[in-house]
């Protein structure tokens, strides 16, 4: 560096040039002083690992002994001799296409009701919000494994009025619809989002189609709707990613085996099991690296559909 | 100036980087410690071991106390429990020696042993037995010899099992259901079975419905002279899959074990078995365990008893055989192994610890202990002791340890249990798949 700056000050007007571009590099250097934690962070204990797992991802590592280089065997048998692989993506596909619009919508739902300029808001938004703040952790998850059982307190109700259901999670029909449940209670962190979107749109249009006879569903879909689409997006975008890593309720309420009949096999799950239980890292990790590229893919789709239906209102500049 | 400035940075930087590595290491300060704490030149002579098991809360109590007396005769060393369920036990262990963090003190099980030992993850014992630390002069020899590997010994027997049928033996009296005979059959297992549940309604069964347990299912097969492996490749035919998982599918119709649903959400907890929650009569398990199914059962006024696993119609020889049922290892990069054969000998031989632990591991693996404790037993650990008893006579040696990938094959046993239990696919398909499975398991395991 020292030598690119003593050629270009040869010139008055290098000088000033130089003058620049070492004000703009002290400027660069400020802001890597304040990201340096965050930058040794990303290489200590992101990047550094993520690169070890691709190269493990290539190998057969039984964890107690050193990784044996294996190519790309482990991403060809995932695809051609591992039916529950298979399994594991439908299961996931299922939660993540049942389990996301719901939340949506169902967010969507409170969010709107809570915007009806209904007094003690900021109570309202903290309960419905809790779910979230609770629901990803072990305890709700046993809680609802009791809930939802063979004699917990849903078939207690339901006994009540004379029906007679079967135990919600241990029954292969219904107990990845008892997880999406748990999931779908968790609305509350896209709710407040869309109530924020909701809080944006200005009350005159409303009124203005009011005027003109447009009904409420009609304003709805063509003017809520549109002008809440970037919202939309946003939150289909956050709950797509993390719908396909979910992990901790189907570990919790299958007791760590996917069950029963796999049919609570979520692929992080699998990808544990494959890790940890058989101790199969490399396969693991190529498994991991299958799901990276998965939800980029399922990213990129829905990026690339956004504008077909996402409107800003500055035309998107 | 352009220096002082540089320096200035330079300071700041370091200082960044130091608030964060430190902020980083407060995580692991823990097992670092309880690494580094251990080095010799620990000024106070204190010495902190880590110690893992697995098991019930009775266990849990025991081995705590057990660990308290240590420590009262030793001040300088402390030993620090880690202790959990059965479940994700192993996993979390094997993660831990591939961390290089494992504790000091393992509780093993027979399935792991020989792959942990060949992988350099457990302490050699050998040298302890011929200094002073470790006494094993009056171990049994068969134990001994399924704690060693390549000539080695790496694990020390903390207990004698064998498989049984528990049953409650109150409730077989009171509906005049004459009890299992140590001559019994599958057949008059099945009959009994029903007749149970017919005897006492619905809501209640014969017995647990464990065709997803393969260990039991090894028994079973072993009445017909085979084991569950045979040359690093699954042993049982077809046909003997189909006759299981038949006779279980037939017990389930005439209502004699769990339903599918009841079994989907029993888990290897001992309070979760139905026995336990007073809705059946019998069930399969180790005869150490019989301690704790009395102590957590629902109806405490019940006595609960043991019976040899039904035998073959036409057997070749006893399915019957005697496990180390846990080992006691230490992990191979301990700081202190000395002090980790000497609290293993504690557990093993001091008069004191091993009627603190009792039979609740398993019989004791030490004679003298064994005669010592045998004057002054509880009833219930009597029937432990006299069960082995039974089973010594007429036992046949245990299956050499399971190969690489048992665990998925054994993963893969529940879910073809549960497959046919919830009807899903027929069972010829269901067989075979598995049988499939379980042969890619273990091919890739090698």
């Amino acid at each position: 560096m020292k030598m690119i700056t003593t050629t270009i000050s040869r010139t008055r007007t290098g000088q000033k040039a130089a003058r620049t571009v070492k004000r703009r590099y002290a400027h660069n250097r400020i802001a890597l002083l304040f990201l340096a934690p965050w930058l040794v962070g990303l290489v200590l204990l992101t990047l550094g690992p993520m690169l070890t797992s691709l190269y493990i991802s290539f190998t057969n590592y039984t964890i107690l002994n050193p990784p044996v280089w294996v190519g790309l065997q482990n991403y060809i048998t995932m695809f051609t001799g591992d039916p529950l692989f298979i399994k594991s993506l439908k299961v996931t596909f299922t939660y993540v296409g049942v389990s996301v619009p719901v939340k949506l919508i169902f967010a969507l739902l409170v969010a709107m009701l809570l915007n009806r300029g209904i007094r003690g808001l900021g109570i309202y938004r903290t309960i419905y919000y809790i779910p979230t703040l609770l629901g990803g952790s072990v305890a709700i998850a046993m809680l609802w494994r009791k809930m939802l059982g063979g004699d917990g307190l849903l078939n207690g109700l339901l006994a009540m009025i004379g029906i007679k259901a079967p135990d919600w999670v241990a029954n292969p029909n219904y107990a990845l619809y008892s997880i999406v449940l748990l999931s779908v209670w968790q609305f509350g962190s896209s709710m407040i989002i869309f109530l924020a979107g909701l809080k944006q749109i200005p009350p005159e249009y409303d009124e203005a189609a009011a005027v003109d006879g447009a009904g409420a569903v009609r304003r709805f879909f063509h003017i809520t709707l549109p002008i809440l689409s970037p919202v939309i997006f946003f939150n289909l975008v956050m709950q797509l990613i993390t719908s396909f890593q979910s992990f901790t309720q189907a570990f919790i309420i299958s007791n760590g085996s996917g069950g029963p009949v796999n049919s609570t096999l979520m692929y992080s799950l699998y990808l544990y099991k494959k890790g940890f239980a058989f101790f199969q890292m490399g396969y693991a990790s190529a498994m991991a690296w299958v799901l990276v590229i998965l939800i980029g893919l399922f990213t990129l789709l829905v990026f690339r559909s956004s504008k077909l239906w996402v409107h800003y209102e500055d035309g998107g500049k | 100036m352009m220096q002082g400035t540089m320096k200035k940075w330079g300071v700041l930087l370091t200082l960044t980087l130091l608030l964060f590595t430190t902020a980083c290491g407060g995580g692991t300060s823990n097992t670092a410690s309880s690494g580094s704490g251990n080095s010799e030149a620990d000024a106070s002579g204190k010495i902190e071991l880590r110690m893992t098991w697995w098991g019930s809360q009775t266990r849990h109590d025991l081995t705590t106390k057990v660990i308290k007396l240590f420590e009262e005769k030793h001040p300088n060393i402390t030993i620090k429990p880690e202790y959990s369920g059965w479940d994700g036990y192993m996993d979390k262990l094997t993660t831990q020696v591939a961390g290089s963090n494992a504790p000091d003190l393992l509780q093993m099980d027979y399935a792991f042993l020989s792959d942990f030992a060949r992988r350099g993850a457990l302490l050699d014992l050998t040298p302890y037995t011929q200094s002073s630390e470790l006494d094993i002069s009056k171990h049994d020899k068969s134990m001994i010899d399924a704690g060693s590997i390549d000539g080695k010994l790496y694990a020390i027997t903390l207990g004698v099992n064998a498989p049984g049928v528990i049953y409650d033996a109150t409730l077989l009296q009171q509906l005049g259901i004459e009890a299992p005979q140590e001559s019994w059959t599958w057949k008059d297992f099945s009959e009994m079975s029903a007749k149970i549940a017919a005897a006492k309604g619905q809501g209640f069964y014969g017995s647990a419905d464990i065709s997803g347990m393969t260990n039991m299912f090894e028994v079973f097969l072993r009445q017909s002279g085979i084991g569950l492996f045979e040359n690093g490749k699954l042993a049982a035919t077809n046909e003997q899959l189909q006759q299981w998982f038949d006779m279980w599918a037939a017990l389930r119709a005439n209502g004699g074990v769990t339903p599918a649903e009841v079994t989907a959400s029993t888990t290897n907890a001992i309070e979760t078995r139905p026995i336990s929650l007073g809705t059946a009569a019998m069930d399969f398990a180790w005869s150490n365990q019989l301690l704790t199914f009395q102590q957590v059962n629902k109806n405490q006024d019940h006595k609960l008893a043991i019976q040899v696993i039904p035998h073959g119609v036409n057997e070749t020889k006893s399915g019957e055989y005697l496990k180390p049922g846990q080992f006691m290892s230490g992990y191979s990069k301990t700081k202190h192994p000395k002090e980790v054969a000497m609290f293993i000998d504690f557990m093993v031989n001091d008069p004191e610890a091993t009627a603190i632990l009792g039979s609740e591991r398993g019989v004791p693996v030490n004679s003298s202990v064994r005669e010592q404790m045998q004057s002054k037993l509880p009833d219930s650990e009597k029937a432990i002791f006299q069960f082995i008893d039974v089973v010594a006579k007429h036992s046949s040696p245990i299956n050499p340890p399971y190969p690489q990938g048992y665990s998925e094959v054994d993963t893969s046993f529940k879910t073809a249990s549960e497959q046919i239990a919830f009807g899903q696919g027929s069972p010829a398909d269901v067989i075979q798949q598995f049988i499939d499975n379980a042969n890619a398991a273990l091919a890739s395991g090698q």
